[in-house]
């Protein structure tokens, strides 16, 4: 242990430096400079590249907050879809998480087959996904409709995304569905982590399926499933591609449904205005870090004490 | 073995006090019926969470192999099929589609960066791993950190960069943006590898007169083989499947990934899904293939970074 010791901390040698440069570098280079400039960006007021920027202060903010034309007027509305989505889509993938979680816990043989058929969902590419979806999502020869009609659900055929009325929650459902295998994945390893003898003991005691539940597997899960939620709240938030390309089919659409970092997205590279789009994803990640507190509130105040 | 977890809830001791009188067999018969009926549910469960995830994969596959008029058909069946190859031979020959020159525009791109991706960070994750220095939780910190600004903010200082660099609209610019971003998940994944790799090893090769660089190229490096292969499978199918970036950097379509170029198709076949899907199967061919065949590499890397 000591011989480990010595080799582990060998000195001050410039060693471990070397072989960190080029990382370092790159980060440097690709996500802290670029961060920096994009937070600069949103008070000046560039337009597109090759524009001198020129500091602003507020203005950005104050045009985005208060004004009524172009991104401005979508603003609101994009913030309130943010939350919306982000929150329906993580509970979703929670709940459905969380059991899955408990049945693929319990011991039965050829579990692995169905642990692996979690993660063809995580596998995917979104891009793919969003189009196999609004394929099944189709209004004529989808499978949904279909199946809706079959069991007389539905008169005639519906279409469920891509009209300038079409509801949130079609994409909220591909955004479950994407999600909860994950949620799963990270529910399961902390699962296994309760001893056996907790809901043994709970058993002499005379605690049914749903106490056991209720007063060993949640409390004992508290700090894995505030790590999952935050890590999907984190995802889920930021997520472009779903939304992006459903908007495909009509700016209508797409307005509609963007959530801040597409608004952002859509301000800054489809309307060349690159200043406004940062602020918009400022604000997003503003909003994001509030909502990210709140729900670590109890932690954080844990790790105070 | 039985734990007391497999005994159902109805029998507890007091039941069986009960009917202690009653014969063994049939206790034993009531066991069993039991034990059945719990596997049976848990099969049902397990079934229909594995049926949930299939379904759209196995849908789009069935699309694909279809004859056109069959998926224009009011009456949905998934079997038995009229299975044809006309549309798989449709994209691939439709000069619209562009999928050969987009499938060499994702390879070249994807394997370059997953390489440049490995080069930087075994050697940082092998330096996170050994060696204690100034600045190590600063850094570590600083990795968790950026994995939590969004991409979006991030792109738009990029581009500008980019632009300056001349490599907006370039398959380099994309190249380096990708090597890049993957770099906190492959630092904390080989970390948590070399870890696992015992320092003694090291330590007798260097007392056999190893140098350091060396014990590192000759022990290390071949033990951590497989980590480095599944972070780069994985890192290769991250590239391969990104949107947003690509989406962005590039303009013309000839440079166009293969996720860009699949929406623009889309955009061109709107009604024909049988081409689309086929498009799509040949897109997720490689992440499905890939995953499957490292599973439990996949599984324990992604639960061994998250549980630091």
């Amino acid at each position: 242990m000591k011989i480990a010791n010595r080799f582990k901390v060998s000195g001050k040698s410039v060693f471990p430096y070397v072989l960190l440069l080029p990382t370092v570098v790159a980060i440097i280079m690709f996500s802290l400079y670029p961060f920096l400039s994009g937070i600069w960006y949103s008070f000046t007021d560039i337009g597109w590249v090759g524009d001198e920027a020129n500091f602003v202060g507020l203005k950005n903010y104050k045009y985005i907050l208060t004004g009524d034309i172009g991104a401005a007027r979508f603003f609101k509305q994009a913030l309130v879809q943010s939350i919306y989505w982000t929150l329906t889509a993580v509970a979703g993938q929670f709940v459905i998480g969380m059991f899955s979680a408990l049945v693929l816990n319990e011991r039965f043989p050829g579990r692995f087959l169905f642990r692996m058929a979690l993660l063809v969902p995580i596998a995917i590419p979104t891009v793919i996904l969003a189009l196999t979806w609004q394929w099944m999502y189709d209004p004529f020869y989808g499978l949904i409709n279909y199946y809706l009609r079959l069991f007389g659900f539905l008169e005639g055929p519906k279409a469920w995304v891509g009209q300038p009325n079409s509801p949130m929650w079609p994409l909220i459902a591909v955004a479950i569905w994407r999600g909860f295998p994950f949620m799963t994945v990270m529910l399961l390893s902390g699962l296994q982590g309760i001893s056996h003898e907790l809901y043994e003991a709970a058993e002499v005691d005379g605690a049914n399926v749903i106490g056991r539940f209720r007063y060993i597997t949640l409390p004992q899960m508290r700090t894995i499933m505030t790590i999952a939620v935050m890590l999907h709240i984190l995802w889920w938030w930021n997520h472009f591609d779903i939304i992006r390309i459903v908007g495909q089919s009509g700016l209508e659409f797409a307005y509609r449904i963007a959530t801040l970092p597409i608004l952002g997205w859509f301000e800054a590279f489809q309307w060349s205005h690159l200043a406004r789009g940062a602020a918009i994803s400022m604000m997003s990640m503003l909003m994001l870090i509030g909502i990210m507190i709140w729900n670590a509130r109890r932690e954080i105040r844990s790790v105070r004490l | 073995m039985t734990t007391s977890r497999e005994i159902q809830p109805g029998i507890d001791k007091t039941h069986r006090l009960k009917i202690g009188t009653a014969s063994t067999a049939m206790l034993s018969q009531i066991g069993r019926l039991q034990k059945m009926f719990r596997l049976i549910m848990l099969y049902l469960l397990a079934g229909l969470i594995a049926l949930i995830c299939l379904l759209p994969i196995l849908w789009m596959a069935k699309t694909s192999f279809e004859t056109p008029q069959f998926i224009r058909n009011a009456q949905v069946q998934f079997w038995p099929l009229q299975f044809t190859l006309e549309n798989y031979k449709n994209v691939l020959t439709n000069p619209h589609a562009m999928i050969w020159r987009a499938m060499l525009n994702s390879l070249t791109v994807a394997s370059i960066a997953t390489v440049l991706n490995l080069m930087i960070t075994t050697s940082a994750g092998y330096a996170m791993s050994r060696f204690e220095f100034k600045g190590k939780l600063v850094f570590g910190m600083y990795l968790l950190m950026i994995y939590m600004i969004p991409r979006t903010l991030i792109l738009i200082g990029l581009f500008v960069m980019l632009a300056k660099l001349r490599l907006i609209n370039r398959l380099m610019g994309l190249v380096i943006v990708y090597a890049a971003i993957g770099i906190t998940l492959s630092i904390w994944w080989l970390k948590g590898y070399f870890d696992s790799i015992p320092v003694e090893l090291e330590e007798q090769a260097m007392i056999d007169g190893c140098s350091r660089v060396s014990a590192l190229r000759r022990i290390i490096l071949p033990l951590s083989m497989p980590a480095v292969a599944a972070v780069g499978l994985f890192q290769f199918v991250d590239c391969w499947n990104e949107f947003m970036i690509a989406l962005t950097i590039i303009q013309s379509p000839q440079l166009r990934m293969l996720p860009v170029q699949i929406v623009f198709f889309m955009g061109i076949q709107r009604v024909e899904w049988g081409p689309v899907m086929a498009f799509s199967m040949i897109v997720a061919a490689p992440a499905i293939i890939l995953f499957s065949f490292a599973q439990r590499n996949m599984v324990s890397g992604l639960m061994a970074g998250f549980s630091k």
